[in-house]
């Protein structure tokens, strides 16, 4: 069926928030954030509509979308949803909506920012829902241009360096990924850059080989591949409260579902030949993130580096090309995406209110803010593995897969679980426990209002903890079809 | 008696022409008259070209060709010669007696590319050439910094005469060997001899002329010069008019020469490659906005040059293409330096500091402007671009394509400092806000807007490229 | 939906929505958390009650399980509950113990900041286990083990205001997480090798001609068995335990007796026929928890800390029942750790009681502060001493009866030599802490009147308040049940492993003599050396300061551990911190700065003057004329 269906409306929801928010004058900062709220909304709910008339047994794409836009070039205006990008549509609702509220209480140039966050998501929903190659990079990059300014404006520590070497990483990513795509378009030769027909298209062997590196490393980037993962905690750390939280919650997906979405499926022989080198990075990424962690003392690094670390989970799973690995990854970056936000979600209150985040200053706030630091503890605990949370699960797929594939990388990995408790409770111990090493006098513990976000955010974590196979029933036959394609 | 019909771009030009020379007779409010004439021939040129875009005629023995592509290329220098002149606006920083001369030369230069858009025969794209360019060289010196205007002029004039010395001695040795000028006939014989060394010096040649006009290493010397010296709205007229006559020029010259695989072709290459990282490099530690922008230029005639490589349609499609977005955004961006540099001076980067706060809109502008420049979508600039990129990667040009990439992420550094100073830095002199005409918000918001609508929808504008492309001889 | 599964759900349920109501709702209203946690629990032990009565009667189990987790294509993994007299048994030890630690701390946490989210965490506590215990999948069981993990880690960690606790929480956490590793790979390996992980599934498949070869056994019982040693304390795991007294007194008795340290155990005893495949493995274990109850049982010995003590014993204890299962007999095993739950508990209750009433763990100290006067702590530190000592008639004497002879039938002499050497010694230390508790004999009794009242209870036996009454009479009430427990042995080994010789509770044979016979000379060397009036009230072990030292500091493990592994751990860690700030950011800094650097360089070809210009403009013409040149002349 060719005509615009749901996904165009959902991209629309932003869209049309964007234009509201330029229209409305800035001296208005209620009405605009009222406007953002209001957009977000309607995306989840479209988002919930999807996920409700989502048939997982039907094979192939649904609520696909069709329209030649350069006829000429191949480039169409073609949007499907499968198993496999449903999770992070689930996952971009959740966290932008709830980023908004988070940021309720922002007070500096409110209009400029909202109208930035909103073109960040509209990059975002874009990548996900889009079947096309050369939109994909389209949208990929509309991601990109708001963040430098998001976080050189509004954000905190070395802001202005985060933000360009972020900004510079990211570009320098599709810097590899454009001429791959290029290369994959006329290596295909059936002028087209529908992603399913070019991933049914003939390639040679060395061509793949060649080509898929391109594409892994650049999208690789985006998602903190070792060693090419600095930008991320530096840019974690310098960006403001909801931009953190779509950043490491969302946008690092972004890289893995292109791998996920554009490289494995067009390339298989090149992901096949370099399964190894990819398994092994993502290792290093994994122990190597964990170590770096337990060496921080601002939590917001200590969260980067963890995401560093989570990521390479994620990448190990796609590396194992088999299907429990793949679900584990789909599911991983689902819940590290809410693990995450919620990270930076609790951090942000406590940074507002006590203006550091550093654990030498902090100390016993569970007596002072028990609720906040509940929220926090809770994102740390599921970023150590406890089971009742959702990446208990996802991780284990992956393990599980992985000692399929590479047992003696899956050994290391499983080990790395101790570091990875380590830093997690470290960081518990030290800010939460104990005694306040500075008096923070006249501190409140968060309000309902502001609460409200983690608290769905925790919900979420809980929900697919509970009952994972809600998540991975999704998933998993369109894993099933993915995993078959490959060689 | 309607195949002159073809011919109503030119004979507005002329008409326009006669108006201004008569405004610039009259005694009093001469530089307004001038300007409003102006103002109406650049738009009478435009809907000319536009009325005869359908039309394909040949004049004049046939060395003088109607066709999408020519009224295309017309229609944007039109609106190049419009912005020029509108930003030349009050001229500003203009030399007090000349003022409204300027408006007459723009109007000259603009006519010798608009014939150059439509000239199939050697001497006529000569002497096109020529003109578009010796109107220029009377009116950058024209601005109030003298010396500077002088020295920059100076060079100009130099070192354009040195090329036109070049092409001439290029188009010599063509016609020597081919014993006619008329390009569709140079290159019905040039096959047979392509292994004739002279010939491809000769036609090597020939395009350094035009190089030079499109300011490419290593002929791009005069560029950062001129734009710094030359008062805002020639600078536009000369980084948007001018640069689409160049390219359209170069674009026909590729597509009517079978010179694919020859050395010829990885000179160019090398050009492209050269210019694009040089130019880029450079522009990181400019601190004056306009001679940024130059090298910005130098770098982004690079990523044209790479389209060209390609020698096939699609690569000319894309350049024309890319030629017409590069002067929206390119308009835009000198729209907003001549409004942070009211009073004439060049703006430094320091100047643009809280610029979001002077003038959100300008601001706005300047941002959508610079990453369109960037190539960052949704801005016309990434579409652009991938179809460059695309027709070289399609002759397998793939180290070139990468290489433009890493580039095109190299000049996102200066284009975001630029966009630091005007969104992050706090203006500390702060300066009141700046005011805006109506004709600048109408100008702002239309340039903006068509960055923003042609990079999500470029399907119109490229169709009319690759129509134009498929329609040359 | 039978009524076996609705029980079960309701064991394990009815916590979890306690803990839940309690956290989320009730934080602000402590007695109505206590009294839902109650409640909950109660619920719990009800339905644990039916399962034992009604639904696992010997030799017949109950299996009832749903998708849970979809893997790939071939497999996705069944969760649910598995009902078998084992499982049901133990099940309702736990949820009893939980209630009567419940029960027991609504007077002992009386007035304490977090007396809400500590009943919270409580039913957590009891909620994980439950769900550990009831498991059908060993994935489940790890799941609800590593939950164990996080509500010690938060129980332990209760007062997180003070260092202490919270480094004992992350020391307790961290340590069992290592062995946990092992734990995930073994369920990871068995689930590659089979694609599923139900226990009674994976059973057949390790019986001999199952599906699974010798070796994979071997393997994943090792690894499995990592885990046992870190949650059961034993080995070089075992120092976590010790530092877990920082908890408030009432969790340590839970977490001893029934729930944290007894998973290992009850996981070794639900595999049991897994584990018996891979003899090797079996073997070792046999010799590492003999050594970790000898080694346990010396640190016993010179502990002052009455919480230690008792932790030590609680160490050294499982090491017994890891030894009967070891040996082959899984109701021996099983047997004991269901008699010291109750006394385990017993003891820490009433070592509770006289810690609320003298406010400090130095047995010392407390015997100086009129310890006579709580008359229910006297009584249970006695009856739980007898029966950890191994005293007829009590409870421990038949649990460890059985162990002991079951190592007769298969061990080596000098393993029992060394199992029978420990019961003494355990008889030893475990009167130790009664006499030096006890020792003033009220002689010195006004000593510690003028302690600091804490929480508001009064500190006198006499005149208690409803919460203290709660104390004691949990305290009496297991005193009873430590009687009781014993003569459910032939019961249990009925229940449990039908094909078993039984031990009978009588059949005093030349080993029970023995054994009796070491403990009355321990009873006797503590007597003399603490209990008779004037005793010097140094024990043997303190003569020597050295090896007193070397005991009393955990055998110098925790140095070692520091000195190596946790200092390598931070050494790297910085390394790495190093390696990205420098390296890494430093190669990109350095990348960037080239760039403009390069760009600074090329900046100067724009001399400004013309000729300059023109030159290379010209040269690079006549080189490109040259190049076509030398082109043209190749034909």
């Amino acid at each position: 069926m060719s005509h615009l269906t749901l996904l165009t409306l959902l991209l629309a929801c932003p869209v049309a928030g964007l234009a509201a928010i330029l229209v409305t004058p800035g001296r208005h900062p209620g009405a605009i954030r009222r406007i953002a709220a209001a957009s977000g909304v309607a995306a989840a709910v479209l988002v919930a509509v999807l996920w409700l008339r989502f048939d997982p047994h039907a094979p192939g794409y649904q609520f696909v979308e069709r329209l030649p836009w350069v006829p000429s070039f191949g480039i169409e205006w073609h949007n499907g949803v499968d198993g496999l990008n449903l999770p992070l549509l689930v996952l971009t609702a959740v966290v932008y909506l709830t980023g908004v509220l988070v940021m309720w209480e922002l007070q500096e140039r409110v209009k400029e920012y909202f109208a930035f966050m909103t073109l960040l998501v509209i990059g975002v929903y874009g990548v996900f829902i889009t079947l096309d190659l050369f939109f994909f990079v389209f949208y990929y990059e509309v991601a990109v241009l708001p963040m430098y300014l998001l976080i050189a404006v509004w954000g905190s520590t070395r802001k202005e360096y985060g933000a360009m070497k972020l900004t510079l990483y990211l570009l320098v990513g599709t810097a590899l990924v454009v001429p791959a795509a290029l290369a994959v378009y006329w290596g295909a030769g059936q002028g087209t850059f529908d992603i399913t027909r070019l991933a049914t298209a003939h390639y040679g062997r060395g061509f793949q080989l060649l080509v898929y590196p391109f594409l892994f490393v650049g999208f690789g980037i985006l998602a903190g591949m070792w060693p090419l993962h600095t930008w991320s905690p530096v840019g974690h750390v310098a960006a403001p409260t909801a931009v953190s939280m779509l950043h490491a919650g969302v946008l690092m997906k972004l890289g893995a579902y292109g791998i996920l979405r554009v490289a494995m499926p067009i390339l298989p022989e090149g992901a096949q030949y370099w399964a190894h080198a990819t398994a092994i990075l993502a290792t290093v990424n994994i122990v190597y993130g964990a170590f770096v962690a337990l060496s921080q003392t601002d939590l917001k690094f200590v969260i980067g580096y963890s995401s560093v670390s989570h990521m390479g989970i994620v990448l190990l799973g796609l590396s194992t090309l088999s299907e429990a690995g793949v679900n584990g990854a789909v599911f991983q970056m689902f819940s590290h995406g809410i693990m995450t936000a919620l990270f930076f979600a609790a951090v942000g209150y406590i940074y507002d209110r006590l203006h550091t985040r550093d654990v030498g200053k902090l100390g016993g706030l569970s007596r002072t803010m028990p609720v906040a630091s509940a929220f926090f503890i809770i994102a740390a605990l599921t970023g150590a593995g406890v089971p009742g949370f959702s990446s208990f699960w996802a991780e284990l797929l992956v393990f599980l897969g992985t000692l399929r594939t590479f047992p003696v990388l899956a050994v290391v990995v499983v080990a790395a679980l101790t570091i990875t408790l380590a830093y997690s409770i470290r960081v518990i111990v030290l800010a939460f426990f104990g005694q306040p090493r500075e008096a923070h006098p006249g501190v409140a513990d968060i309000g309902f209002f502001l609460s409200l976000p983690r608290a769905i955010l925790v919900g979420f974590l809980l929900l697919f903890g509970f009952v994972p196979h809600l998540i991975l029933n999704v998933i998993e036959p369109a894993t099933r079809a993915f995993v078959r394609a490959l060689p | 008696m309607t195949r002159l019909v073809a011919l109503l771009p030119e004979a507005a030009l002329a008409v326009t022409a006669l108006l201004v020379f008569g405004a610039l007779m009259t005694e009093q409010h001469r530089t307004r008259r001038a300007r409003q004439a102006a103002y109406v021939g650049g738009v009478l040129v435009l809907a000319a070209s536009l009325l005869t875009l359908g039309r394909s005629e040949e004049f004049f023995w046939a060395t003088y060709r109607v066709d999408a592509f020519s009224q295309l290329v017309k229609a944007a220098v039109a609106v190049g010669f419009l912005i020029g002149s509108f930003i030349a606006g009050e001229v500003r920083g203009q030399r007090e007696d000349v003022r409204g001369e300027v408006f007459f030369f723009l109007l000259a230069s603009a006519a010798g590319l608009v014939a150059l858009s439509s000239a199939v025969e050697l001497v006529a794209l000569y002497l096109a050439m020529e003109i578009a360019s010796f109107s220029l060289f009377v009116v950058v010196p024209m601005c109030d910094q003298c010396q500077m205007g002088r020295e920059a002029a100076l060079k100009f004039i130099v070192i354009g005469l040195a090329a036109s010395a070049v092409t001439l001695f290029g188009l010599s040795l063509i016609v020597g060997f081919t014993g006619t000028t008329r390009l569709d006939e140079i290159a019905a014989q040039l096959p047979q001899l392509a292994g004739e060394p002279a010939v491809t010096f000769g036609v090597a040649l020939f395009l350094a002329g035009l190089l030079f006009k499109l300011a490419v290493f290593p002929f791009h010397f005069w560029a950062p010069d001129v734009y710094q010296a030359a008062s805002h709205g020639v600078a536009a007229f000369v980084a948007t008019a001018s640069k689409v006559g160049a390219i359209a020029v170069l674009a026909r010259l590729i597509s009517v020469a079978e010179l694919g695989g020859t050395r010829l072709v990885a000179a160019l290459a090398l050009i492209a490659a050269v210019s694009m990282t040089l130019g880029n490099l450079v522009a990181i530690v400019q601190r004056d906005v306009k001679r940024m922008l130059a090298y910005s230029a130098v770098a982004q005639a690079g990523y044209v040059v790479v389209g060209l490589v390609a020698f096939t349609r699609a690569g000319v499609a894309a350049a024309l293409f890319y030629g017409l977005l590069y002067l929206l955004m390119n308009a835009a961006a000198f729209l907003v330096v001549a409004r942070v540099g009211a009073d004439g001076t060049n703006p430094q980067l320091d100047d643009l500091k809280g610029l979001h706060r002077r003038s959100p809109l300008l601001a706005a502008t300047l941002l959508l402007a610079l990453f369109a420049l960037a190539g960052v979508p949704p801005t016309a600039g990434f579409v652009g671009k991938w179809f460059l990129f695309s027709a070289a990667m399609g002759q397998g040009w793939w180290l070139l394509v990468l290489l433009a990439a890493v580039n095109s992420t190299v000049s996102v550094y200066y284009y975001l400092v630029a966009v630091k100073y005007a969104y992050l830095l706090p203006d500390e002199r702060n300066r009141g806000p700046l005011p805006l005409s109506l004709g600048d918000r109408a100008l702002c918001y239309a340039l903006s807007g068509a960055v923003v609508v042609l990079g999500v929808f470029p399907t119109v504008l490229y169709r009319f490229a690759e129509r134009a492309a498929q329609l040359l001889p | 939906m039978t009524g076996a599964t609705v029980a079960a759900l309701l064991a394990q349920g009815s916590p979890l929505l306690a803990c839940a109501v309690v956290l989320i709702a009730l934080r602000g209203r402590p007695r109505a958390a206590a009294a839902l946690g109650i409640a909950g629990m109660g619920v719990s032990f009800a339905a644990s009650a039916y399962l034992v009565a009604a639904v696992a009667v010997p030799g017949h189990s109950f299996l009832a399980q749903t998708v849970f987790l979809p893997v790939d294509a071939a497999h996705s993994l069944a969760f649910g509950v598995l009902l078998d007299p084992l499982s049901t048994t133990m099940a309702l030890v736990v949820s009893g113990i939980t209630l009567a630690v419940m029960a027991y701390s609504t007077g002992y946490m009386a007035g304490d900041p977090g007396y809400a989210r500590y009943f919270g965490f409580l039913a957590l506590f009891a909620w994980a286990m439950q769900g550990l215990v009831l498991s059908a999948n060993l994935l489940q069981t790890l799941a609800f083990w590593e939950l164990v993990g996080l509500a010690s880690f938060l129980l332990i960690g209760f007062w997180f205001e003070r260092p202490a606790p919270a480094a004992a929480a992350r020391k307790a956490f961290i340590m069992t997480r290592v062995g946990d590793v092992g734990f995930l790979l073994g369920v990871l390996l068995l689930l590659r090798a089979l694609g599923l992980a139900t226990i009674p599934d994976v059973i057949a498949a390790a019986a001999p001609g199952g599906a699974l070869t010798p070796r994979t056994v071997s393997v994943a019982a090792a690894l499995l068995l990592m885990g046992v040693i870190g949650k059961s304390a034993q080995g070089p795991l075992f120092t976590w335990l010790p530092d877990a007294m920082e908890g408030p007194t009432p969790v340590s008795a839970l977490l001893h007796s029934a729930t944290m340290v007894a998973a290992g155990v009850y996981l070794v005893a639900r595999l049991h026929p897994l584990f018996m495949a891979a003899p090797a493995v079996m073997h070792a274990l046999l010799w590492l928890a003999l050594v970790t109850a000898l080694a346990t049982a010396t640190m016993a010995m010179v502990a002052t800390d009455i919480k230690r003590v008792l932790a030590y014993s609680t160490i050294s204890q499982l090491g017994y029942m890891l030894m009967g299962l070891a040996a082959g007999s899984a109701a021996a095993g099983f047997f004991h750790l269901v008699t010291h739950a109750g006394f385990k508990a017993l003891l820490f209750l009433s070592a509770g009681i006289f810690i609320h009433h003298a406010h400090s763990n130095e047995m010392q100290e407390i015997s100086e502060r009129a310890p006579w006067s709580q008359r229910a702590g006297v009584i249970g530190l006695v009856a739980g001493s007898a029966a950890l000592a191994g005293v007829i008639p009590f409870a421990g004497y038949f649990s460890k009866e059985a162990i002991l002879g079951s190592l007769g039938t298969g061990a080596s002499p000098l393993v029992v030599a060394l199992a029978y050497l420990g019961a003494g010694l355990t008889a030893y230390y475990a009167f130790r802490m009664v006499f030096v508790t006890l020792g003033g004999t009220g002689a010195r009794a006004h000593g510690g009147t003028d302690a600091p009242t804490h929480g508001g209870t009064g500190e006198r036996g006499h005149g208690a308040t409803a919460g203290e009454r709660a104390m004691q009479v949990t305290v009496l009430l297991l005193a009873v049940l430590t009687l009781v427990l014993g003569y459910l042995g032939p019961w249990l080994g009925a229940r449990l492993a039908p094909g078993e010789a039984a031990h009978g509770p009588f059949d005093v044979g030349v080993g029970a003599l023995a054994a009796l016979a070491l403990v009355a000379a321990g009873i006797a060397l503590a007597w003399v050396e603490f209990g008779r009036r004037g005793a010097r009230r140094v024990g043997f072990v303190e003569r020597m300061p050295a090896l007193a030292r070397f005991f009393g500091d955990n055998w110098y493990l925790d140095r070692l551990y520091r000195a190596t592994v946790i200092r390598w751990a931070v050494a790297l860690a910085r390394a790495a911190h190093w390696n990205d700030r420098t390296i890494v950011d430093g190669a990109t800094d350095g990348l960037a700065d080239g760039t403009i650097g390069g760009g600074r360089l090329l900046a100067l070809v724009q001399s400004g003057y013309v000729q300059v210009y023109l030159t290379v403009a010209l040269g690079l013409i006549a080189a490109l004329a040259y190049v076509l040149g030398r082109a043209g002349g190749v034909p």
